[in-house]
């Protein structure tokens, strides 16, 4: 135990210091920027939605579709969302954002490529915990229960965010209608509730708008991991004001 | 403090229609409303208003196309469509040219359906984000709009009542005004997302998973620092998925609400 304790120090304080932030204080403030940041109110709202959203469902007879012609709103055109909707264009936006700033010597570009990988890691890793926590069965698949939240919406959503967030609301409209296209596509095709997807865009954009405030203006948070007396482990959490 | 007095006429249809020819379950409302509402900022960025909206005039109704041999009836609809209290806060950002806003607002009927009135019943909430970017030509506006519609009990004029059970709704709007000296023309595009439309009544049981709608809005308005007025057209368009357990030998069915025609014609003053 006291290797382990004695590890787990040298592991903490190794992390925090390899760059100014420090890898751990930076996962721990990002975690936390949709409470600690103005994406707050993003979170709130979307709460509120999603609650609503559950509060309202309907009984659902389930079925299976053999044609999707007639489900709404998009019809048989939902399969398009379903595709590009696993996170393509996070990692094409991480990809390109990446190369162009390798390539040009653009750190604002590399800074767009790492925003986006810190949003979506903590999105997904948020909605796979939340998947696997509640096991919602699939309006239209009940042998699925990975219903709530939504991963495409999440997904789409953190993308759409950090476009918005770094680029502007021109880009920023472009992307929330591929997100939205994305989203609905869940609905029209039996995948998922409503209240499924608003927790997905909730936990996407704050993710999305939590690690561009953050990156704005600096961490303000901080956690580790700390030894104790009696054989125990410590959380320790830090904030600067 | 800001007053407002509008005129409305509504005319919604709710039906099931199949191959867009033959439909069933079909009935009518027609409203003339009088809106009355006022708005009083008690601090800055921050009002409430009160509003009172009432039914001048109005029918529930069922009509019935040739081909489908349906009893007509209607049944009169008079007094208080609704009250409604809301606050408003608007957000101050650097940018002059873009504003942004949050409002809440509830919505009741006291009013109880009888045989002689088809009153609506039941309460909404509504959670809307309202932003605007100004350019010099005009502006860019819209919102992102949550509503809980709360349970609603209608009494048509067969004598049955029909509940309608509660659903939630959220979606966005986005629309462009023109502005021309003290006139401005608009149009707004809005689309939302629904919960499933379930109503039953004794002799039929209508249910639904989810649904969406689609909403246009066109207007024109003449503006001047202390009133305005303003006349739109809205057509709004809601579509639900029908369960296929309830339909299943009905194909090529639309589960559909329509209104064809949504006139208003508003007056504000400043005073």
């Amino acid at each position: 135990m006291a290797l382990l304790k004695l590890t787990l120090l040298c592991l903490a304080l190794l992390l925090s210091s390899q760059s100014e932030a420090g890898a751990l204080a930076t996962i721990g403030s990002d975690l936390a920027s949709p409470v600690t940041t103005p994406a707050r109110y993003i979170l709130v709202g979307g709460v509120v939605a999603t609650s609503l959203a559950y509060a309202t469902r309907t009984h659902r007879t389930y079925r299976k579709r053999e044609t999707f012609g007639d489900a709404k709103p998009l019809g048989d055109l939902g399969f398009i969302g379903d595709y590009i909707g696993y996170g393509a264009l996070n990692l094409g936006y991480m990809g390109l954002a990446y190369w162009y700033g390798e390539y040009y010597d653009d750190a604002d570009s590399r800074l767009n490529a790492e925003l986006m990988m810190r949003a979506t890691s903590y999105t997904f890793t948020l909605t796979m915990i939340g998947k696997n926590l509640i096991s919602e069965r699939r309006p239209g698949y009940p042998d699925d229960d990975q219903s709530f939240p939504s991963g495409h919406a999440s997904a789409s959503f953190a993308f759409a965010s950090v476009v918005t967030a770094r680029h502007g609301w021109g880009w920023g409209s472009l992307a929330h209608a591929m997100a939205g296209f994305i989203t609905v596509s869940r609905v029209n095709d039996d995948f998922h509730y409503l209240h499924d997807i608003l927790a997905g865009i909730t936990i996407g954009a704050s993710y999305g708008w939590g690690v561009h405030y953050n990156a704005q203006k600096g961490r303000n948070l901080w956690f580790s991991l700390l030894p104790v007396e009696r054989g125990g482990l410590g959380f320790a959490l830090g904030t600067q004001f | 403090m800001l007053a407002t007095v509008a005129l409305e006429y509504k005319q919604t249809e709710f039906e099931l229609e199949q191959d867009e020819e033959l439909t069933f379950d079909l009935f009518k409302t027609w409203q003339n409303i009088l809106h009355l509402r006022t708005q009083y900022g008690y601090e800055d960025g921050h009002s409430f208003h009160l509003g009172i909206n009432l039914v001048a005039e109005g029918k529930i109704g069922r009509q019935f196309d040739q081909q489908t041999p349906i009893q007509a009836y209607s049944i009169r609809q008079k007094g208080i469509h609704s009250i409604q209290l809301g606050w408003l806060k608007n957000f101050i950002v650097e940018n002059p040219d873009r504003l942004s806003s949050l409002s809440f607002e509830i919505v009741g009927n006291p009013q109880a359906a009888s045989d002689k009135n088809a009153a609506l019943g039941g309460a909404d909430l509504i959670a809307r984000y309202l932003f605007t970017f100004l350019n010099s030509w005009g502006e860019i506006f819209g919102d992102l709009k949550m509503e809980y519609r709360g349970d609603k009990r209608i009494r048509r004029g067969d004598g049955e009542e029909m509940k309608i059970r509660h659903l939630s709704s959220i979606g966005p709007s986005a629309g462009y005004k023109y502005r021309y000296e003290s006139f401005y023309a608009f149009g707004l595009l809005g689309f939302q997302l629904n919960t499933g439309y379930q109503a039953t009544s004794p002799s039929y049981n209508r249910t639904t998973d989810h649904g969406f709608a689609t909403q246009v809005k066109l207007g024109v308005g003449y503006q001047r620092p202390k009133w305005m007025l303003e006349l739109d057209a809205i057509v709004v368009t809601e579509l639900y998925n029908k369960d296929a357990a309830d339909f299943a030998n009905l194909d090529n069915v639309e589960f559909e609400f329509e209104t064809p025609y949504n006139f208003n014609l508003t007056y504000s003053w400043l005073f």
